[in-house]
């Protein structure tokens, strides 16, 4: 699927997600985990990332990482069951990456999966766009309008994108 | 419930939360952002969800009087007085600004979650005019807030917790951010004009960064650090509270010595201490957390807490135990310096 946008939302369309708002890109036994661009609007500015250790072993609907914003603590939810391999030590100093790109230098954690086909229970992208589209609904009962989930990412201007947030 | 400024904060593009039954902007797209204006610039808030009162007649100065615990004999017309009502416990019913028109005219400003409590309350003493309705209010605040709203109204001369009177308006230099700054109170229609005209100079800011702003100036905020159950001695507001009055209240206070003062806690580990969060000494639960955020001015977690009163003036520094972990916190007299 190609990325989109819903209700002001990108979506990739390269990866899975949860209902919790995370995203799982797959890549053989790894999976690398993060939010999304929904997840950190919600939480607004970032200040925090409790990552967890190098070597930790998790699992599916385990509390693994908690992101501190001004207003809130979110817990990040293991999508899937396995052990931590990897860790995004740039969020140590610059939690705001999670808001400034979470989809790519933003990423939380690598989990190698004890069991690749644990993915098959994860959202794909047109489902998590689908749910996506329902949430914003629910959050904006005024406006009539549809929430339009097919549009392609090149035709939106770029101060639109998630990431691409002034700051 | 909707404030008459609603529109405008959609068309901001504010992110909204619902307070005490109305849907409020949270922010604008940077709780940070906002916090950095006000701290070095100004910016604009819509408070109207706060409840305003009108109180006037004979016998008004002496209701208020005993049914506050301020000395209204500090006041003249124009001059302003934060002070508390409380229950016959010594706990705190509202913190409230109270604003003599005349020595027979008042106008009161409480919280938004109180306003039918705090209308019954005084109307049981004497008549109440309830106001929210027909009145907007706006804070601007931060250094620069002079110098904007001096294209409005002359607020050259008035000086901290003064107002004065424009028509239809009433501005008063006070506010819950520690900046210089100045609250207008005004009707639905001039106030939309205003805040559009003060929202396309100064930055709008939420009630993320509103709350954010007063935990860094140590104001206390009522459901957190006040409550019926807290008493303005716990809450380390003594010097609003007059013994030399009688106040309804008065009493309970005079019988208790305050077992907890709140505190303000620096963190000096990383971590944001939340509301409920237990303080701990040496392994021990020694008092908890009312208020918490990380502070963007000071680039660490601030909390302000209720702490067991034996442990005031303890050398050693304390605990907060977030979620598990304990993190290092000091007590310290003010995070910002005041610069109202």
């Amino acid at each position: 699927m190609d990325d989109v946008i819903v209700g002001g939302y990108l979506v990739k369309g390269d990866r899975y997600y949860t209902k919790e708002h995370e995203w799982v890109l797959v890549k053989g036994a790894n999976a690398q985990v993060g939010i999304t661009d929904y997840a950190q609007k919600m939480l607004g500015d970032i200040v925090f990332v409790e990552l967890p250790a190098k070597g930790e072993a998790t699992e599916a609907g385990d509390t693994f990482v908690n992101i501190e914003s001004v207003k809130n603590v979110a817990p990040v939810y293991s999508p899937v069951t396995g052990t931590v391999v990897e860790v995004n030590d740039m969020l140590e100093e610059e939690p705001n990456l999670v808001n400034e790109s979470p989809y790519d230098a933003g990423w939380l954690a690598i989990i190698e999966m004890s069991d690749p086909t644990e993915v098959e229970d994860l959202l794909t992208a047109e489902d998590y766009a689908e749910l996506l589209a329902e949430i914003v609904k629910e959050e904006n009962p005024d406006e009539e309008t549809e929430v339009p989930i097919e549009e392609s990412i090149e035709t939106i201007p770029e101060e639109e994108l998630g990431f691409e947030e002034e700051r | 419930m909707k404030t008459p400024l609603y529109d405008i904060h959609t068309r901001l593009g504010a992110k909204f939360t619902d307070f005490h039954g109305w849907r409020m902007p949270l922010h604008y797209g940077s709780i940070i952002s906002e916090v950095k204006a006000v701290r070095q610039s100004c910016g604009v808030f819509d408070i109207s969800h706060m409840a305003r009162f009108l109180l006037k007649g004979e016998g008004a100065f002496e209701a208020l009087q005993r049914l506050t615990t301020n000395d209204l004999n500090k006041l003249v017309p124009g001059k302003v007085q934060y002070s508390l009502l409380l229950n016959e416990r010594g706990g705190v019913k509202d913190d409230i600004t109270v604003y003599m028109i005349s020595p027979r005219e008042f106008f009161i400003c409480a919280n938004a979650g109180n306003r039918v409590k705090v209308r019954e309350w005084i109307g049981e003493h004497f008549p109440i005019e309830d106001v929210s309705d027909r009145t907007l209010q706006i804070a601007l605040q931060g250094r620069d807030s002079e110098g904007l709203l001096s294209r409005f109204y002359d607020v050259s001369e008035l000086k901290y917790y003064r107002f004065k009177r424009f028509g239809n308006t009433m501005v008063s230099r006070t506010g819950y951010t520690g900046e210089r700054g100045y609250e207008i109170y005004t009707d639905v229609e001039t106030g939309r004009e205003l805040f559009k005209e003060l929202s396309s100079s100064a930055q709008p800011c939420g009630l993320g960064a509103r709350d954010v702003l007063r935990i860094e100036a140590g104001f206390p905020l009522y459901g957190n650090e006040l409550s019926e159950d807290i008493t303005p001695l716990e809450a380390s507001l003594d010097r609003f509270v007059s013994f030399d009055k009688d106040f309804i209240g008065k009493e309970a206070l005079l019988a208790q010595k305050p077992r907890r003062k709140l505190v303000k806690l620096l963190l000096e580990g990383k971590g944001v201490p939340r509301r409920g969060y237990p303080i701990l000494w040496k392994g021990d639960k020694v008092g908890v957390i009312t208020s918490g955020t990380f502070s963007p001015t000071l680039r660490a977690g601030i909390a302000m807490g209720l702490l067991d009163v034996d442990k005031l003036d303890v050398p050693e520094v304390f605990q907060v135990d977030i979620r598990g972990t304990e993190v290092a916190a000091k007590i310290v007299g003010s995070f910002v310096a005041p610069s109202p």
